[in-house]
């Protein structure tokens, strides 16, 4: 296996594993919060909706712009 | 009741009928040119002031910003909760997040990319369809209303 190969293998593994997270997180009484949770939890706090927002600004320049 | 019912309804008439048609802008613009500059931080100025607004909102209202832990002010079942109440399984975000930017940091130090694959690659390969630039970009601009929002 080269190196191309080996690497969208363990893209391919994470991929899966936070597919896993996201299925988990949605069955009720899993313990595990939904994304959604994750999200509104951090925008109570000003420290956390504007490390937020700041993330939402780079991907955008950098996924449309850049 | 129903009138803010309507209301809501009329705002994300508006949010999905002018994304999209900003969305089709974006779609003909090219990455490192002027065009796609503007698209892009035109929504990014918009959102900030939007955000900043909400903020401004909020100590207003209350006369002081929601602080950590504090009750529970705006609007939502999960403004009043306790970050970190899930217990251990709560870090499994945190992990997924952790592990995600680990790898594309690898990815990003080495190459070339056609090797060592980064997100941003995968996704530039996909930007060439125009219908998944439209989708992402509306997704993007969805986060960013929601992100900004009391």
């Amino acid at each position: 296996m080269n190196a191309r190969e080996l690497t969208w293998v363990v893209w391919a593994l994470i991929g899966s594993g936070v597919t896993a997270v996201v299925l988990i997180s949605v069955v009720p009484g899993s313990g595990v919060p939904t994304l959604g949770s994750v999200i509104s939890r951090w925008k109570v706090h000003w420290a956390g909706r504007v490390t937020m927002i700041v993330a939402w600004m780079w991907l955008g320049w950098h996924l449309f712009a850049r | 009741m129903v009138r803010s019912k309507k209301r809501a309804c009329l705002r994300w008439l508006m949010f999905v009928l002018g994304g999209s048609a900003w969305a089709v802008w974006v779609d003909r613009t090219r990455p490192f040119t002027w065009s796609a500059n503007v698209a892009t931080a035109v929504p990014i100025v918009m959102v900030a002031a939007f955000a900043i607004s909400s903020v401004v909102g909020t100590v207003q209202s209350t006369g002081e910003p929601a602080r950590d832990g504090g009750p529970a002010r705006g609007r939502g079942p999960d403004r009043g909760e306790a970050p970190g109440s899930t217990g251990r399984r709560g870090l499994a975000w945190p992990i997924a997040a952790m592990v995600v930017v680990s790898f594309e940091l690898v990815n990003f130090v080495q190459g070339p990319r056609s090797s060592h694959p980064t997100l941003s690659w995968m996704l530039d390969s996909l930007d060439a369809v125009w219908w998944i630039k439209g989708v992402t970009f509306l997704g993007w601009l969805a986060l960013g209303v929601y992100l900004a929002r009391r």
